[in-house]
């Protein structure tokens, strides 16, 4: 989980349709930046308009269901509606 | 420099997404346009071209690399090679920025609505709490759309699989 917020601006992030060995490669709508997860604590935009700048990381976890309810019990959920 | 701007100089390293999952074809491919753009380009005086000559000609910093993806867009991706050390051929697949759609601030399902599952109900998530506002995101059903544009407790972000 990344900031999308830069320089108070909000971008929208998307999978660019490359993989860099083989990791997607994200890019943002609005100014078409490049953004790549070096593993170094955040997106770092490798090509475009914020060329340099750092998109950082959210505290994330990847965990059953049932874990994360344990810790988090009124926690919102998305699932596909065709998924069950 | 935007993604989709032209080069403004006539020798342009090109890589054009493959269209299978190889991870060796696309190379083969780049070394083909190199080819057909140095015929086209300039004048081949009887040299063959080796693979040390395009490393060299990727190795230039005063000339633009740009990829093309299956759609035809072009990302040029100097910084990246230049300054970030990215390695032209261990960028792959290139289906184009719509082949795969984010979420955008889906709707969610909340605590006693009808499709709200069990506790124990076996799936794995991504879990984001920020602010008090707690939100989890089904592995299987993000996947295909690798990113979900969200705001969270009031900030902006990006959960990404």
């Amino acid at each position: 989980v990344y900031s999308r917020k830069i320089d108070g601006r909000v971008l929208t992030l998307s999978a660019s349709g490359w993989t860099y060995n083989r990791l997607f490669v994200l890019f943002d709508y609005e100014t078409e930046s490049v953004w790549y997860d070096f593993g170094d604590g955040g997106l770092t935009c490798v090509a475009g308009e914020f060329e340099g700048r750092k998109l950082k990381e959210r505290i994330s976890s990847y965990e059953s269901w049932e874990r994360w309810k344990a810790s988090y019990p009124v926690s919102k959920l998305y699932r596909a509606v065709n998924t069950r | 420099m935007k993604p989709n701007s032209r080069p403004p100089g006539p020798a342009v390293s090109v890589r054009t997404a493959e269209s299978g999952n190889s991870g060796i074809f696309p190379f083969y491919l780049f070394l083909a346009l190199m080819v057909a753009l140095l015929v086209a380009g300039f004048t081949v005086t009887g040299c063959s071209l080796s693979d040390t000559e395009v490393e060299e000609i990727a190795q230039d910093p005063t000339k633009p690399v740009v990829l093309v993806d299956q759609t035809g867009k072009r990302w040029d991706i100097t910084t990246a090679v230049f300054k970030y050390e990215m390695a032209v051929s261990g960028f792959e697949f290139g289906l184009g920025p719509y082949a795969i759609k984010p979420l955008i601030e889906p709707p969610l399902l909340s605590p006693g609505d009808i499709n709200y599952p069990p506790d124990d109900t076996p799936f794995q998530i991504l879990g984001v709490s920020i602010n008090g506002d707690s939100r989890a995101y089904g592995k299987l059903d993000i996947v295909r759309h690798e990113v979900v544009d969200e705001v969270v407790g009031g900030v902006p972000v990006a959960v990404a699989y």
